[in-house]
């Protein structure tokens, strides 16, 4: 009886180690699914980077963008910011700014990131003296930018925030990955008004505008679009609101 | 001892969840943004055209030339006043045109340097010999007034004039009075 039971006993034996095998293959699978989820985990993190771009007549003057290297930019400033040049090259030699020609200044946005972005553009005009000193007392909507938020061009201008010297825009629709705006201007124009201003004394006359130094500068802002009236208001310190079908109004 | 137990247990249980509760809000708190700067700009170099008129007298006509002696473009202008008894002509070129205000336009733009055509200015009454028994003036005094204004540009870049913007166009009465004399 008892070489019986031991006998029997063998099948039991057989039966655990089986399932003990079974067991530990699938503990194997567990792991190498374990270790294919992390290779995913590791893509995910490089979905959340986030990056902008500034594009003047089609071409980047400036970006900033988040990449496994950290933030990268096309070009810094000597402040260590993100910072391109506009309009350069322009109006050198034989092209000369006159007063009332609309020059080719398209202003567009694209998102150079891997994450879907609300972005707005905030620009600054102003007169400036030769020695580089803004003054205030000449108006900076001489500097006309044409079409600036034109209507269907998916831009519109937040007036609240806006001055003479400053324009807020915000692109209404999320941008997606390598997506492009449409222009929030297409020109730049000196309004002729600038001819109207004289000034002299003993019949010189001499235009109160000669010698200044028209300046535009645009800064791009960008926000992820999760959450997004959160982020907004935390980034840019603005209560926006987003629709049901992801439109943004300042 | 059970009792002090049971209120570790809950202080333990309670910093657990502020911990998390904490790290919760410390990622909700973190919100993808970015930002690029650009600026530029360009100097803008205004002056006031100078232009000067000559005139000689030919055979009893006025032959008038502007040149632009200034630095910048400009438009000119000119109109003739002399009595109104004798009615003045005028020859010119295809450049030149009479417009209705009595101004003579002078349409392709001044550069610095260039000269406009020609204008002559006759009066018609001392076109043939005067009769021994005219009763005509020895003495014509015939006017030129010569006027510019700087080159303006429309949106598409083509260059037109505004005579009406006076504050920046200055009326020169150039040689105010000129004489033509009688043969």
């Amino acid at each position: 009886m008892k070489r019986k039971k031991h006998f029997l006993a063998s099948p039991v034996l057989f039966l655990a180690a089986a399932a003990a095998l079974l067991l530990l293959s699938t503990v194997g699978s567990t792991r190498a699914a374990l270790t294919y989820y992390s290779e995913n985990y590791e893509m995910n993190m490089e979905v959340s980077s986030i990056g902008v771009s500034l594009l003047e007549n089609g071409k980047v003057v400036s970006n900033r963008n988040y990449t496994d290297r950290g933030w990268v930019s096309g070009s810094v400033g000597e402040d260590g910011e993100p910072r391109g040049a506009l309009l350069e090259g322009r109006f050198q030699g034989e092209e000369k700014l006159v007063p009332g020609k609309v020059y080719e200044e398209a202003l567009s946005v694209q998102n150079s990131g891997e994450i879907d972005s609300y972005v707005r553009v905030i620009l600054y005009r102003s007169w400036k003296d030769a020695a580089g000193n803004r003054d205030t007392e000449l108006n900076p909507k001489l500097i006309d930018l044409v079409g600036l938020g034109a209507s269907g061009s998916g831009w519109v201008v937040d007036e609240s925030a806006s001055t003479e010297e400053r324009v807020v825009l915000y692109y209404q629709q999320p941008l997606a990955k390598d997506a492009q705006t449409s222009p929030l201007c297409t020109g730049l124009r000196i309004d002729p008004e600038v001819l109207r201003k004289v000034d002299g004394e003993n019949g010189q006359v001499k235009y109160v505008y000669n010698g200044y130094s028209f300046s535009l500068e645009a800064e791009v802002d960008a926000v992820q679009t999760h959450s997004a009236e959160d982020a907004i208001k935390s980034a840019w310190g603005v209560d926006v609101s987003v629709g049901a079908d992801g439109t943004l109004t300042p | 001892m059970d009792k002090n137990w049971k209120k570790r247990t809950v202080c333990l249980v309670s910093a657990a969840m502020l911990l998390a509760a904490g790290a919760g809000t410390g990622r909700a708190m973190a919100y993808f943004t970015t930002y690029a700067l650009a600026s530029g700009g360009a100097t803008l170099a205004l002056g006031v055209p100078q232009t000067e008129i000559t005139e000689e007298v030919v055979d009893g006509e006025k032959q008038v030339t502007i040149q632009n002696v200034g630095e910048y473009d400009c438009y000119v202008r000119l109109r003739a006043f002399a009595g109104g008894e004798y009615p003045l002509t005028y020859t010119y070129s295809g450049n030149w045109e009479q417009g209705a205000d009595g101004y003579f336009y002078y349409r392709p733009v001044l550069a610095p340097g260039t000269l406009a055509d020609r204008l002559d200015i006759q009066i018609s009454a001392l076109k043939d010999p005067l009769a021994e028994d005219s009763t005509l003036p020895v003495d014509f005094n015939v006017i030129v007034v010569q006027e510019y204004t700087p080159v303006l540009y429309d949106d598409v870049g083509n260059p037109y004039a505004d005579w009406n913007m006076t504050e920046a166009s200055v009326t020169v009465p150039v040689q105010e009075e000129r004489e033509g004399e009688s043969e």
